[in-house]
C-alpha cells in the first residue's frame, strides 16, 4: 500500500508515477493503465486545485483488483450530482475530472460534506469485467 | 432574542446564535457592544457595524475562520467562534468577544500585591539610599569624637544610629535585593526547609515542629538564597506567633506542575481585615516589627514564579501557602540539591574535550568496520582527515553546549557543514549515519565519563541529562538537514528554470508552418509558460499552422487538455490554425472515457509524418525553406 500527501502538483506526478509502477506489476495493459494513471491523476489535481492538501492511497488487492483513496479535508463538493452525472464547467478544468474518473474506473464511490472534506474511493480491477459496477454516492449537505 | 440570564457579571460578550445569523439570546456585555438601537431585526449581520467584523463573521459562518481580531473604537477584541453540533448538523453558534485590554486588566489584578510591592519599594529603596547615606556619615564622626566627650550619650548616640541604620539596609533589601543578582538555580525545597528549621533550634523547646513532606526529592527553580530567605521569615513569623507554644506543622505536595509547601502556626492569627495588607512594606501587627519580612517574602515568591496565599483565623492560627514551578525540563541549571549534577556537567564537558581524539578514533574505526561504504566517501572527499584533525563535530558541539546551550553557535557551525555536504553532493541518508553513530559515540563517552567518576545519577537527573544532550544533538540536526535542504531546493529550481527556457522548442518548417514537440508531463507552471512562448514564437515566425506533436506526453488527463485547449483557442487568435498529432491509442481511449470533446476547430493526425503529408497538399502551401542568411 503506497500512500502519498498531495500538496502541489509535483505531488501529483509522483502519485501518477507510483500509480503506473503498481498497474505494470499487476499485469493491467497499457490502456488500462493509462486509464488507471489518468484517474490518479484527475484526483490528485482536485486536491491540489480545491482542498490544498489530502492524500492519496495507492492499495493494490490481490487477484481484484488496484484501489485508489483521495482523501482531504477540503471545503467538500457542493451539487454533486451535476458534477457526477453531466459535465459541469469548472473555473479551473473541464469540470469533466470526476465524472471521467467514474467512467475510467470500474468502481467508483464518493463521500463529501461541505467543510468536511471529500473522500472518493475508485478501483480498476484486474480482470475486465470481472464484477458488477458498484457506485456509490454519499452526499450530506 | 432574549438576555443571558448566566452572564451577568461576564466580562466578555457572549452571543447566542442560530445558524442563519439570527440572535437567540446575548448577555449585557454583547449587547453593549453590539451598540444597537434597531429593534425589529436580530439578525447579527445587521446589527454589526464594524465592516471588518462582519467579513470577518461571514467567513466564521462559511467556516474558514474560527477566530479573529478586530479593533473597535480604539479596542482590541478577540472573537472566538463556537459551533454546536448535533448529529453532525450545526445546531447553535456561540460567539465570545473578549476585549484584550480589560482581560489584561482583570489579569493585572490579581496581581495588585506585586505591583503595590514594587512601587512602595521602589520609593522606599530610594528614601533609604539617601537618609543611609548621612546616617553613616554622622556615624563617623560620632566615633571621632567619642575620645573627648562624655562617653553616655554617644554610645546612647551611636546604638541609635546603628538600629537606624539596619532598619534602613533591611528596607532596601526587600526591594532592591541583593538576590537580584543571583542566578535562579533548581534546588531541593525539602532540604531547605530541614536547613532553615536548624536556624531556629534554640527556639524551638516549646513548639512542637510537625513536617509532612510527600516528596522529599521534589525540585523547584528559583532563587535559592532568597527563597531561603522567604522560608526564615515565614517560619521565625510562625514560632513568634506561638509565644506559648503550639505547634508548626511543614507540609510539602507535589503535583504535575507546581511543589506546595503549606506552613501553619497555631498562633495568635491575624485580624480579617488585616490580612489584605500582608506582605505591604512596612506594615507589621508586631510590636517591634518593621514590615519588612513578610514583603520580602512575597517579593520573593512572587519573583520567581511562585504564588502565596494566607488564611487566618484569630485566636487559632495562620497558614501561608506557598507553591512553587517545578523544575521544568527545557531550562534545567542546576543548582543546589543538585550540586553534583551541575559540577559534573562543567566536568563532564572537560572530559569530552580531553576524550574527543580517543572517541573519534573509536568512531572512525567503528565506521571503517561496519560502514565501509560510508567510509570510502568520506575519504574520498576529504573529511576523514577533517575528521581525524578536529574530532567528531557533534562531540564537539555536545562538549561545548553540555554546561550552556548556545542556539546561535550550534547553527552557524550546522549551516557551514550542511552547505558544505549539499556543495559536495555528500548524500543525505550517509549525514545521518554519521549523526546517528557520533550520537551512540557521545553516550558512549558520556556513559565511561559517569562509570569512571563517582557521581552518581538518579534517574530524574539521568533523564535531564539524556534531553540537554538530545536537544543539542536535535537542534544540529535540524539545522543541517535545513539548510542541506534548502541548498538542493534552490539548486532544483535554478534547474528547472533551464529546462523550461529549452521545454518549448518551436521548429519552423516552412515559412509559415511550425512544429511543437511536448516532451513530458505538462504541469500547470509549464502549460503557462509552453502558451506563453509558443504565442510570441509564432507571432514572431508569422505561422499559419502549427504542429503540436504530444506523443512524448505519458499521461494525458482534463487538466492537461484544459492547457492544450488553451493555447489552441490562443492560436487561433493570432490566425493560425493547430493541428494535433501524437495522440496514442491508450491516451484516446482514456480520453474518450473522461468525456473530452475535440473541438471541431482543431484538426487531429495520427502522427508527425501524416501532418506533413498533410500540410503539403494544401493549396497554400509553400515549399521553400527558411531562408538561413
Amino acid at each position: 500500500m503506497f500512500r502519498i500527501v498531495i500538496e502541489n502538483e509535483d505531488d501529483v506526478y509522483m502519485a501518477c508515477s507510483i500509480g503506473k509502477k503498481v498497474a505494470a506489476e499487476h499485469g493491467l495493459n497499457k490502456t488500462q493503465q493509462t486509464k488507471l494513471v489518468v484517474s490518479i491523476m484527475e484526483l490528485a489535481r482536485n486536491i491540489v486545485f480545491y482542498a490544498k492538501r489530502g492524500e492519496i492511497i495507492i492499495n493494490d488487492i490481490p487477484s481484484y483488483g488496484i484501489e485508489i483513496i483521495a482523501k482531504d479535508q477540503g471545503p467538500g463538493i457542493p451539487n454533486l450530482d451535476q458534477y457526477i452525472d453531466h459535465a459541469f464547467p469548472s473555473k479551473k478544468g473541464l469540470g469533466l475530472g470526476l465524472s471521467g474518473v467514474k467512467r475510467l474506473m470500474d468502481e467508483f464511490e464518493i463521500t463529501t460534506a461541505i467543510n468536511m472534506g471529500t473522500r472518493v474511493r475508485a478501483v480498476k480491477w484486474i480482470k475486465e469485467g470481472q464484477g458488477k459496477h458498484n457506485d456509490n454516492i454519499t452526499y450530506r449537505p | 432574542m432574549t438576555t443571558l440570564p448566566i452572564a451577568h457579571d461576564y466580562p466578555y460578550g457572549l452571543i447566542e446564535l442560530n445558524p442563519d445569523g439570527t440572535i437567540q439570546k446575548i448577555n449585557p456585555e454583547g449587547k453593549r457592544l453590539l451598540d444597537f438601537e434597531v429593534e425589529g431585526t436580530n439578525n447579527i449581520f445587521n446589527l454589526i457595524k464594524n465592516n471588518d467584523a462582519k467579513t470577518n463573521l461571514h467567513e466564521c459562518f462559511m467556516g474558514k475562520k474560527r477566530d479573529f481580531f478586530v479593533t473597535i473604537d480604539s479596542h482590541p477584541y478577540f472573537f472566538l467562534f463556537h459551533e454546536n453540533k448535533e448529529n453532525g448538523k450545526t445546531e447553535k453558534f456561540y460567539l465570545y468577544i473578549f476585549n484584550i485590554n480589560s482581560l489584561q486588566s482583570s489579569h493585572d489584578h490579581t496581581n495588585w500585591n506585586n505591583h503595590l510591592l514594587s512601587s512602595v519599594g521602589e520609593m522606599a529603596a530610594g528614601i533609604a539610599h539617601e537618609v543611609r547615606n548621612p546616617l553613616t556619615a554622622v556615624r563617623g564622626f560620632l566615633q571621632l569624637m567619642e575620645e573627648t566627650a562624655s562617653q553616655e550619650y554617644y554610645q546612647i548616640a551611636q546604638t541609635e544610629l546603628e538600629r537606624a541604620i539596619n532598619i534602613l539596609n533591611d528596607l532596601m533589601s526587600v526591594s532592591k535585593p541583593e538576590f537580584a543578582q543571583e542566578k535562579r538555580t533548581t534546588f531541593n525545597i525539602c532540604r531547605k526547609i530541614d536547613s532553615v528549621l536548624l536556624l531556629f533550634q534554640n527556639q524551638l523547646y516549646n513548639i512542637q515542629v510537625v513536617k509532612k513532606f510527600e516528596n522529599e526529592d521534589a525540585l523547584v527553580v528559583g532563587r535559592k538564597d532568597q527563597i531561603k530567605k522567604a522560608l526564615f521569615n515565614l517560619i521565625k513569623n510562625a514560632i513568634e506567633a506561638m509565644p506559648d507554644g503550639g505547634t508548626l506543622t511543614i507540609e510539602q505536595t507535589d503535583n504535575y506542575s507546581e511543589v506546595q509547601v503549606n506552613i501553619s502556626d497555631a498562633g495568635v492569627g491575624i485580624p480579617k481585615d488585616k490580612v489584605r495588607l500582608l506582605g505591604t512594606p512596612f506594615f507589621t501587627l508586631k510590636q517591634d516589627g518593621k514590615g519588612m519580612g513578610l514583603a520580602q517574602v512575597f517579593n520573593a515568591i512572587q519573583s520567581n514564579n511562585g504564588n502565596i496565599r494566607v488564611t487566618s483565623e484569630e485566636g487559632k492560627g495562620t497558614t501561608f501557602f506557598l507553591s512553587f514551578k517545578k523544575m521544568h525540563t527545557h531550562s534545567f541549571l542546576g543548582g543546589q540539591a543538585m550540586i553534583e549534577t551541575v559540577d559534573s556537567k562543567v566536568e563532564l564537558s572537560q572530559f569530552l574535550f580531553k576524550n574527543l581524539d580517543f572517541y573519534t578514533q573509536e568512531w572512525l574505526q567503528y565506521l571503517s568496520r561496519n560502514k565501509s561504504y560510508l567510509n570510502s566517501v568520506l575519504k574520498e572527499n576529504g573529511q576523514l582527515d577533517d575528521y581525524h584533525k578536529n574530532g567528531n563535530p557533534i562531540m564537539r558541539i555536545v562538549a561545548e553546549n553540555i554546561s550552556e546551550i548556545k542556539t546561535e553557535e550550534i547553527m552557524d557551525i550546522a549551516k557551514e557543514r550542511g552547505l558544505n555536504s549539499a556543495k559536495t553532493d555528500f548524500p543525505v541518508h550517509l549525514a545521518w549515519e554519521l549523526f546517528l553513530s557520533s550520537r551512540g559515540i557521545i553516550w558512549n563517552a558520556i556513559k565511561s565519563f559517569y562509570s569512571e567518576s563517582d557521581t552518581n545519577l538518579n534517574m530524574d537527573e539521568f533523564f535531564i541529562l539524556e534531553r540537554n544532550v538530545n536537544d543539542i544533538i536535535d537542534l544540529y540536526l535540524d539545522a543541517y538537514t535545513a539548510y542541506y535542504i534548502n541548498y538542493k531546493d534552490e539548486l532544483i529550481k535554478t534547474h528547472r528554470e533551464t529546462v523550461d527556457e529549452l521545454s518549448v522548442p518551436i521548429i519552423p518548417l516552412t515559412d509559415n508552418v511550425c512544429i511543437l514537440p511536448i516532451v513530458g508531463n505538462v504541469d500547470t507552471y509549464r502549460a503557462k509558460k509552453i502558451r506563453e512562448k509558443t504565442l510570441f514564437r509564432v507571432k514572431e515566425l508569422k505561422a499559419r499552422r502549427l504542429i503540436i506533436d504530444i506523443s512524448g506526453v505519458p499521461f494525458v488527463d482534463t487538466a492537461v487538455v484544459n492547457h492544450l485547449f488553451k493555447i489552441v483557442k490562443g492560436l487561433k487568435l493570432l490566425g493560425c490554425s493547430t493541428i494535433l498529432t501524437g495522440i496514442g491509442p491508450e491516451i484516446a481511449d482514456t480520453m474518450i472515457e473522461l468525456g473530452v470533446e475535440i473541438d471541431s476547430e482543431l484538426q487531429t493526425l495520427s502522427d508527425l509524418q501524416q501532418a506533413i503529408v498533410y500540410i503539403q497538399r494544401q493549396p497554400d502551401y509553400k515549399p521553400n525553406l527558411v531562408r538561413r542568411n
